[in-house]
């Protein structure tokens, strides 16, 4: 051993080398010059350390990448389902030249593109409305070519199982003009009368094939299936019919003529056929210059804002969720990293450039997953085309196209929440104790009384905001309430999971171990714990507006029949003649078990009112029991607290001046029927309609025994109805179960001087009957024509319970993935740790039950901090709602605050699903010991 | 120790406590020392001693409880962090026992590192780099990663960064611990040629052999420098941990 003590001078090396000296760097470019070098080091090493920690990556690319995918997957095809005018055009027109719509009698002006039309002041237009073909090509060039095309048709027809209802097209596929509209998969043109092509959705409901037959439901007509033809404009069902197989009506309401001309549909005979009443849609509608700009970023009117920040706001809880999934991954990575890191400060290394390498991985990472996801989403978006336009859009799309501006947007969104996500984990990375970090210590950083300060001040400002936006109806000023909030809970959890960690002395071995290590590791624990929060918080949140929405709308539902009848009314005009009372009964209590059936007839003027002109009767609530004062008056506080202490400002249904009110005439065998009451009041209201007296569901209406009601005539093209009275001794029926109505016997129906016409029927049934019944009935009835039932539930339809289980459902896979990823993580991270554990003669079944214990703390503390933070958040919001409403008139009901328990049972059960999954995928025996054996 | 005008190193007084209290641990105890250029200065002494905290706070990773560290006359204590990083990258190489380089960067790029940080263009910072690289006798590998290299070229790798740009001072912890005695005496023997070319370097080590590469030994016990040019039969009693 040799010790030199003898200083030697210097360059006495044995072989003196000059340092390597880089060139200097001008000073003021210096600073530029330290930023590019750091992130052009920090890029290189965050995409180096993509390749080299492969899972890691693979993990914070998928959830990257996921939203990103769906998002461009509806953006893609969003786009390519809204056609560009000139698709729109080619699609309406085919190859014809313009189509025309009869309009009006009068002169009309148009857009370019004849979308929009307007009546033009000026005489009416000259000569008759055009109705042939020979009429139609008379308006046009000479030369011109014309085909009529009547469409929609509503057309029932036999199907397998039961009568359908598919839409008819009545068109001549034999001229190229119509034929353009067409695509042809097999078979030709209907030729005559008897033969029709139909599109592949009516041949598979309808299992028809070429040659097949196809009746109409009401069995007068039969057709010969000789084409498969698809609309593109619509995939359903549909019947292309012969012209000759379906007689016009004068006037024809759904008919259009594609038009031929020589040359093009230029502005001036555009113009002379809007004289006529007739709106062109023209190929060319004016040159390039009109062509109309499609949507833009950035352009949204006034109206759409709000909708606009809503939206923003939504999309920004789900960056903050995918911000929360991710996190942790990066946490975890720089804490793996630590040794590098401190390397980095130790070459001189800065704490923002030391941030940098941090961030540098949530950019790369962010770019990857956005490439990723924007590749997959349009792919699968021109993979997936056909079936959305079959079963999402029912049309065929435009051209193959991806919306770049959105996808743009997408894709800044995605790297801005990697950026995001690796923000905290940086920040930790730049305040590292690089002595510890050379050493390999981990050294948590103390909770910090700022953070919990920060946090509360959030979460207080939070709830104020939320309060704030629910008094005054904003879903914008709501949203950042939660987002608010939410980041408030992000800003607590350390501290409150620091807190819990100190109960960890009185727990078993493997949750001790958990709740400390989620302890220490704070920095990835508590944002997989606030992405579980965040997740819950919402969906319970949402679940319990929802809940208590419902149940308002239960509590404030009025039924329109005693519950179970049914009403029985024709969709169309009723054919002559119609079904006999004896017919449908027949079929009512054959179907429909029924118990009774009664006519309705509707009272009507005599004489008839004038063409254009209509007539109502109603009757007329006395003036001094209407409420005084109306919403719409711009009432003072004062007038509103006065409105609300009036009797007559407070009546059920807001109908405070008589709203409506139907009019029937009935002679006593509807009344039991359509409304539903105390047996001896029904008897006693029947007394009074056969002594030819009327009947009022309202007892406000009624004075000195009598109803006052008016008749209102409104005469064609004059401004306001002219009203005759008449009073009638009458019956008011008190709590009645139906819609407001007024009955009039026929005797005092003609006093008025009114006549009175069927318009359905009344029909009671012990029970409602299933749709299956009604079907039946309605086929019975179809000889008849087409009718619609409205059948009486008895309560609004629970149509909450889908939605709240979907919600709980995406909160519950967030849950277990989120616990999944933090689970995973902890692990890799705690290898040896458990090798330590393996060392003193752990168990395996102690190892796995540390994984159970670290899922079911960040499953477990998320969901409850989500409930307690959900549920808090609806009370709030609903507080805040009554408490607007409990002075505010009119008078509204206020939400009661229900617990969405069906919610509440997925999400309790999801932290459990996250532990058994956990205990059932992690490797018990570590490497070493596998190896053993 | 009186101050030096053409110190590279320089520590006045130094004092180092972590915790405070009776949990309070003294790890330099007003240490003073004095590197000048081409000297190399080994510190030994027990484990504990405070050698590695002396190191950290020559590099300025650490701050003095008391006293001053002055880095080519630039006391350390005036400089934020940033400064201090800057002094780092600049000023100031390191060289520890294992695990020195950055596993997702080539040699040439750990080499680089310093340079880039401080705003050298990639170029010319490659270019300096794959020179010092040729200079430590790598001229080939500048391409390879760590996990591709020896640890006797790891280390290598490690001094061309230490070196690299306008470094002058060479602070090296334990640099040959995971190396054999071969490629130890070769590390040590380019440290030594570093310094002879005008650098300063301070090497802590526990074995004897490699302090006699040094100028000078110091000798640390309980956070205090009790020796600063002992004979060689003396470090070895030092060694042992018997007083003089």
């Amino acid at each position: 051993m040799t010790i030199r003590r003898a200083l030697r001078p210097p360059g006495r090396a044995d072989v003196p080398a000059a340092p390597p000296v880089a060139p200097p760097v001008p000073p003021r470019r210096r600073r530029t010059a330290e930023l590019i070098g750091s992130w052009r080091a920090a890029l290189r090493i965050a995409r180096r350390e993509s390749r080299r920690a492969r899972r890691r990556t693979v993990l914070v690319l998928a959830m990257i990448a996921l939203p990103v995918l769906v998002l461009t997957f509806l953006a893609a095809s969003y786009d390519m389902a809204e056609l560009t005018p000139q698709e729109r055009i080619d699609r309406r027109l085919g190859i014809a030249d313009a189509e025309l719509r009869w309009i009006a009698d009068t002169p009309i002006g148009q857009d370019e593109w004849g979308d929009t039309w307007y009546p033009r002041e000026g005489d009416d237009a000259s000569g008759r409305r055009p109705t042939s073909a020979a009429e139609v090509t008379a308006l046009l060039h000479s030369g011109s070519r014309v085909t009529e095309v009547r469409a929609p048709i509503p057309l029932a027809v036999h199907g397998p199982e039961r009568d359908e209802n598919v839409q008819g097209r009545v068109l001549d596929l034999t001229d190229p003009l119509a034929r353009g509209l067409v695509r042809f998969q097999a078979g030709q043109a209907p030729r005559q009368p008897g033969e029709v092509a139909v599109s592949p959705a009516a041949l598979r409901r309808l299992d028809l094939h070429l040659g097949a037959a196809l009746a109409t439901a009401d069995g007068t007509r039969a057709y010969t299936v000789v084409g498969v033809v698809e609309f593109p404009d619509d995939l359903g069902p549909v019947v292309a019919l012969h012209p000759a197989a379906v007689p016009r009506t004068d006037p024809e309401p759904n008919s259009t003529w594609l038009v031929d001309v020589p040359g093009s549909v230029d502005a001036a005979l555009v113009s002379r056929l809007n004289e006529r009443g007739v709106l062109v849609a023209p190929r060319h509608p004016g040159g390039p210059a009109a062509e109309p700009s499609r949507r833009w970023l950035g352009l949204v009117g006034p109206a759409d804002a709000a909708d606009l920040s809503t939206s923003v706001l939504i999309a920004g809880l789900g960056l903050l969720e995918v911000v929360l999934l991710v996190g942790p991954a990066f946490a975890v990575g720089v804490r793996r990293r630590r040794r590098d890191l401190a390397l980095v400060a130790v070459a001189g290394g800065d704490a923002a450039q030391l941030r940098r390498v941090v961030l540098a991985d949530g950019v790369v990472l962010g770019v990857l997953g956005a490439a990723a996801g924007l590749l997959l989403g349009v792919g699968a978006a021109f993979a997936g085309r056909p079936l959305v336009e079959q079963y999402v859009f029912g049309a065929r799309f435009g051209g193959y196209r991806c919306w770049p501006s959105a996808l743009v947007l997408l894709g800044g969104v995605a790297v801005l929440a990697g950026v995001l996500a690796a923000l905290a984990p940086a920040w930790t990375a730049s305040r590292q104790d690089v002595l510890a970090g050379l050493a390999g210590r981990r050294t948590p950083p103390p909770p910090r009384a700022r953070w919990l300060v920060l946090g509360l001040t959030l979460v207080v400002g939070g709830a104020a905001l939320a309060a704030l936006g629910a008094t005054q109806t904003s879903p914008a000023v709501i949203l950042t309430g939660l987002i608010l909030g939410e980041l408030g809970l992000v800003c607590c959890t350390p501290t409150l999971i620091g807190a819990l960690a100190r109960l960890g002395r009185v727990l078993p071995l493997a949750p001790r171990i958990a709740l400390r290590d989620a302890s220490r590791n704070r920095a990835a624990a508590a944002p997989a714990i606030c992405a579980v929060m965040a997740a819950v918080a919402s969906s319970v949140a949402l679940g319990g507006y929802l809940a208590s929405d419902g149940a308002r709308d239960a509590r404030a539902y009025q039924p329109m029949l005693p519950t179970g009848h049914v009403l029985v009314s024709p969709s169309e005009p009723p054919r002559d003649p119609g079904p006999t009372l004896a017919q449908v009964s027949a079929a009512a209590r054959a179907q429909l078990d029924a118990d009774a059936v009664a006519p309705l007839q509707a009272a009507a003027c005599e004489p008839p009112a004038t063409p254009g002109g209509y007539c109502y009767v109603e009757p007329e609530l006395p003036p001094e029991r209407a409420c005084p004062w109306r919403p719409a008056d711009g009432l003072s506080e004062a007038e509103r607290r006065q409105a609300r202490a009036d009797p007559r400002c407070v009546a059920p249904g807001g109908d405070y001046y008589g709203g409506y009110v139907q009019t029937l005439v009935d002679d006593g065998s509807a009344l039991p029927l359509l409304i539903g009451a105390d047996p001896a009041e029904i008897a006693a209201a029947t007394a009074v309609l056969r002594a030819g007296g009327a009947v009022v569901t309202d007892p406000r209406y009624l004075h000195d025994g009598r109803v006052t009601v008016r008749i209102n005539r409104v005469q064609g093209g004059s401004d306001g109805p002219v009203a005759t009275t008449g009073e009638l001794r009458s019956y008011a029926l008190s709590a009645a179960v139906g819609q407001p109505s007024l009955l009039l016997s026929p005797a005092a129906a003609r006093h008025l001087g009114l006549s009175w016409s069927p318009s359905g029927w009344v029909i009671g049934t012990p029970s409602p009957p299933d749709a299956h019944r009604q079907e039946r009935f309605t086929a019975a009835l179809q000889a008849f024509g087409t009718f619609s039932l409205s059948v009486e539930q008895g309560a609004a339809p629970p149509d909450n319970s889908p939605l709240l289980l979907l919600l709980a459902a995406a909160a519950g896979l967030i849950t277990v993935g989120a616990a999944g990823i933090a689970t995973a993580l902890a692990a890799a991270e705690g290898r040896a740790e458990l090798s330590t554990l393996a060392a003193v003669g752990a168990a395996p079944a102690v190892r796995r039950m540390l994984a159970i214990c670290q899922a079911g703390i960040i499953a477990g503390l998320g969901s409850v901090l989500g409930i307690v933070a959900g549920l808090g958040t609806a009370a709030i919001v609903l507080l805040s709602v009554n408490r607007q409403y409990a002075t505010a008139w009119p008078v509204r009901e206020p939400y009661p605050f229900l617990v969405p328990w069906p919610a509440l049972g997925v999400l309790v059960l999801v932290p459990v699903v996250a532990m058994l999954g956990a205990g059932l995928f992690t490797r018990a025996r570590l490497p070493i010991e596998r190896r053993l054996d | 120790m009186s101050g030096a005008d053409d110190a590279v190193l320089e520590l006045r007084a130094v004092h180092r406590t972590h915790g405070s209290g009776p949990a309070a641990v003294h790890a330099l105890r007003g240490v003073s020392l004095v590197v000048r250029p081409g000297e190399l200065v080994a510190v030994m002494g027990p484990s504990g001693s405070g050698k590695s905290t002396l190191l950290a706070l020559a590099g300025g990773l650490d701050r003095p409880t008391d006293g001053e560290v002055r880095v080519e006359g630039q006391p350390l204590g005036a400089l934020d962090r940033r400064g201090l990083a800057q002094l780092r990258r600049r000023r100031i190489g390191y060289i520890f026992q294992q695990l020195n380089l950055l596993g997702s960067l080539s040699a040439v790029e750990n080499v680089a590192l310093p340079l880039e940080l401080d705003g050298t263009g990639g170029r010319r910072a490659r270019a300096a780099a794959l020179a010092a690289l040729a200079e430590v006798g790598l001229p080939a590998l500048g391409d390879r990663f760590p996990d591709q290299l020896s640890g006797g070229q790891q280390q290598r790798v490690a001094i061309a960064r230490a070196l690299v740009g306008e470094r002058r001072l060479v602070l090296a912890d334990e640099p040959t611990g995971a190396l054999d005695s071969q490629t130890g005496e070769a590390v040590l023997h380019l440290l030594r040629r570093r310094v002879d070319a005008g650098a300063a370097g301070v090497l802590v080590t526990h074995e004897a052999r490699h302090a006699g590469w040094a100028d000078r030994v110091v000798f640390l016990r309980d956070g205090v420098l009790v020796d600063t040019t002992a004979p060689l039969g003396s470090v070895e009693q030092l060694l042992s941990g018997s007083d003089r």
